[in-house]
């Protein structure tokens, strides 16, 4: 079973991700920020990360950096979460080494689709 | 309402405090940047969960305030008088919002529109002051566009999963197209293979959106695709006759893909001969899309109904599925094939209204958890407590009426798990514990009951503690003599409490009388397994008399009983004898070693096995027991009668059931089995 890491400071869309990741036969493990995401990092098998754009200290683009730069989890791929608005900050998250994003609203399909896509 | 829409309300009216008090604390300090920075997060975090959650006003309403916030964030707006009134007023107006009836009420309405002028006024005054150079274009409307994409999928793209028909939808989504898919490279049948994906598309898009919006619906398969996006015209060209004739005639014509150059031609011809009302048609009908599509969204999704009808149409269901059963039996019986054909569709319509009805008043328990985790989140910061919530089979559906009793118990447990079971860091660190504890709330069914489980790693009631405090206050004499299920049960009783020190948290010892009184109203027992030091476990085990479960039939002798098909792993027929002379109960079927049980003596019914037996294996919680039957009669859907006082006692039977002939079969609780049988 794959473990994906999701991040995200609303408690809302972390639910909804849990359930539909959860529905579809992934382990999720949530934070609901991204200290709280790198700090569960720690040795674990991870597959995949979902992280929120905007978030706290450090938003997702910072996050994605320092995820990448971490010897042990730079190959793990992470999508980030954005609203249609945050173009420029998408270019900056693409450059930070994210996989892609997903735009809010998405319908739980769509994100399956990319997870599986994702994780070939 | 959706249980992530409930949820999302408790959220925001988090979020629309917080921005309260931060818009409050700008006043005085319109220079702090963090406090800036938060009000922006909390926009945009409306925005977002507003879209994802069906809140549209909401997440229309903070898209201009958000970016109101955003110059503000970047230095190009001081925070002024005029900008902290309107968003103080945003935040009453948001409020309203939230409520689903009083943001349709005329006066919300108009405050809607007058407030969102004040907002967008407020954002105009930005635009015209700020550095034009600055400005990004990202809202600027743009007029509409055609482009030209080619989609070809790696043939290989279903063996991670991806369904390309899921983004040509997603390409469709952004305007008006015409979508050709080219199935010409699909082989003949003998070498056709079904796990690659043979046809790639053609689309024209019609848009407004910028051609990377079009890129990034392919972002996550561009290295497995072979994908091209052109834009072909900076007009709408779809509702040009010439050209759409043209391309049309061209992919009937010719089963390759189209010529770039060609289409790049073509547009430029009905580019020249396209008039202006030609455009103006083409943006008035895009308008009409949108408001349609918003005035399907805003039409009423749902409606009230009274719980009394909801019960008298279970009930009569119900019955049908009885009067349905009996029709089954008589029709196979005459052997009359119209009345079989009859009888046959009858049983389909009466499936489904059976599914439909028990649907209707079932939901998931999953809408009680979500308020769960955000207390046990809360009051575990608020203890200084690392606690993580963890919940299993939440798609467990149970009855609406029972959900509302269910709230207020199942909170006062998880209080008392977290006040008193889960000890602090310091604590857990010492008994060698890990730092973080863990509340599992699980939930399943259980023949015709529900279960619903509170476990906790804490540190466990001490039974002997229990047993001298109830001594002190009376409840038992010092010489009774109590097993520890006995003991915990104390803790039920009136004017009960082991917590040495009274916090605000779990109450003054007027609890757990409450919740087993609550859980007795729902017709529901409550139990208690506690260790020292491993932790508790409460189950609250609450009926559902009247459901209807699809069931196997079978027999021993003339008795008839109805085995869960939901529990049933798998079924093999066997020789009695290999059974009977099977050492310790224990059968060895396909080299896998089975216990099983011979129900006609557990029941005691006269009389022996055939030579050829049903050995139904059922599974419970990664136990699984083979139970031996005369004989299978066939699938049947069980209406569930409760059996009685009377027979309180055989907790291996769960209920009956009436057979269409009227006979009585009674219904199997197959968990309670296979727990009575490994704890032999």
């Amino acid at each position: 079973m794959e473990t994906i890491l999701i991040v995200d400071d609303s408690i809302t869309i972390l639910d909804m991700l849990t359930l539909t990741l959860q529905k579809n036969n992934y382990r999720v493990i949530s934070a609901s920020g991204g200290q709280e995401g790198l700090k569960q990092l720690n040795g674990q098998k991870i597959d995949l990360i979902i992280a929120d754009l905007y978030m706290p200290e450090p938003n997702g683009i910072e996050f994605t950096k320092i995820i990448k730069s971490n010897p042990e989890y730079k190959t793990t791929p992470v999508i980030l979460l954005t609203t249609e608005s945050d173009r420029e900050y998408k270019m900056r998250a693409k450059a930070a080494g994210a996989a892609g994003w997903i735009t809010k609203p998405f319908l739980p399909e769509k994100l399956i689709n990319a997870v599986k896509t994702v994780l070939k | 309402m959706d249980q992530f829409q409930l949820k999302f309300i408790d959220e925001v009216t988090d979020l629309i405090n917080a921005l309260e008090s931060s818009v409050l604390a700008l006043e005085n300090r319109t220079e702090d940047q963090a406090l800036i920075n938060e009000i922006f997060r909390v926009m945009h975090s409306l925005k977002g969960g507003g879209a994802m959650f069906e809140f549209y006003q909401i997440s229309e309403f903070t898209h201009d305030l958000e970016n109101i916030y955003d110059k503000v964030r970047l230095g190009e707006k001081k925070v002024e008088r005029s900008l902290l009134d309107i968003t103080l007023d945003s935040v009453d107006h948001l409020r309203h919002l939230l409520d689903e009836e009083l943001a349709q009420s005329p006066d919300v309405l108009e405050t809607h529109k007058t407030l969102t002028k004040r907002v967008v006024a407020e954002l105009g005054e930005i635009q015209n002051t700020a550095n034009p150079s600055s400005q990004d274009n990202k809202e600027a409307p743009h007029g509409l566009k055609t482009y030209y994409l080619l989609f070809k999928p790696a043939k290989d793209i279903f063996d991670n999963g991806t369904n390309p028909l899921y983004l040509v939808d997603e390409v469709c989504e952004l305007g008006k197209t015409l979508t050709f898919a080219r199935t010409h490279d699909i082989p003949k049948l003998e070498t056709f293979n079904p796990l690659l994906c043979y046809t790639y598309w053609e689309i024209f898009i019609q848009t407004s959106l910028d051609q990377s919006e079009i890129d990034d619906i392919f972002m996550f398969v561009e290295d497995q695709c072979e994908i091209i996006n052109e834009e072909i015209a900076q007009l709408p060209l779809l509702l040009n006759e010439s050209f759409t004739n043209k391309v049309n005639k061209n992919a009937l014509e010719n089963s390759i893909q189209f010529n770039l150059e060609q289409l790049k031609k073509w547009a430029k011809e009905a580019e020249e001969n396209t008039s202006e009302t030609e455009i103006i048609a083409a943006e008035t009908t895009l308008v009409k899309e949108k408001i349609q599509k918003f005035t399907k969204e805003s039409k009423i999704a749902s409606i009230r109904v009274t719980a009394d009808k909801i019960d008298l149409y279970m009930n009569m269901v119900s019955e049908l599925v009885t009067a349905q059963a009996s029709l089954k039996l008589f029709s196979s019986k005459l052997k009359n094939t119209t009345l079989l054909e009859i009888a046959e569709n009858f049983e389909n319509i009466t499936t489904q209204m059976r599914d439909n009805a028990l649907g209707m008043s079932l939901i998931p328990i999953e809408n009680m958890t979500m308020r769960f985790r955000r207390l046990v989140r809360d009051l575990s910061q608020g203890l200084g407590k690392k606690i993580s919530f963890v919940t299993e089979g939440t798609d467990t559906e149970i009855d609406k009426t029972l959900v509302e009793g269910l709230t207020d118990p199942l909170m006062h447990i998880l209080r008392n798990s977290i006040d008193h079971g889960i000890e602090t860091v310091e604590e857990r660190k010492k008994a060698g514990k890990s730092e973080q504890g863990k509340i599992t709330l699980r939930a399943f069914y259980s023949g015709s009951n529900v279960h619903i489980e509170i476990e906790d790693d804490g540190k466990g009631i001490d039974a002997e503690k229990v047993r001298l405090k109830a001594i002190e206050k009376g409840l038992i004499s010092p010489d009774e003599k109590l097993t520890d299920k006995d003991i915990f049960a104390l803790i039920f009783r009136p004017g009960f409490s082991t917590a040495e020190k009274v916090t605000d948290v779990s109450g003054r010892g007027v609890g757990m009388d409450v919740v087993r009184r609550s859980i007795a109203d729902l017709r529901g027992e409550i139990e208690t397994e506690s260790k020292i030091n491993i932790g508790t476990k409460i189950t609250i085990k609450l009926p559902l008399t009247l459901s209807i479960i699809d069931g196997l039939l079978v027999r021993i002798s003339n008795t008839f009983y109805i085995v869960p098909l939901s529990s049933i792993a798998r079924i093999h027929e066997l020789k009695f004898s290999e059974l009977k002379t099977a050492y310790n109960n224990i059968a060895t079927i396909n080299d896998r070693q089975i216990p099983f049980y011979l129900l006609r003596e557990e029941l005691e019914i006269d009389g022996n096995y055939p030579e050829e037996v049903q050995f139904i294996l059922v599974k419970y919680r990664n136990k699984e027991i083979g139970l031996v039957f005369d004989i299978i009669e066939g699938e049947y859907q069980a209406v569930l009668k409760p059996l009685g006082k009377l027979y309180k006692d055989h907790d291996i039977i769960s209920g009956a059931s009436i057979l269409g002939d009227g006979t009585m079969a009674l219904v199997l609780d197959t968990n309670k089995i296979i727990d009575k049988f490994s704890a032999n």
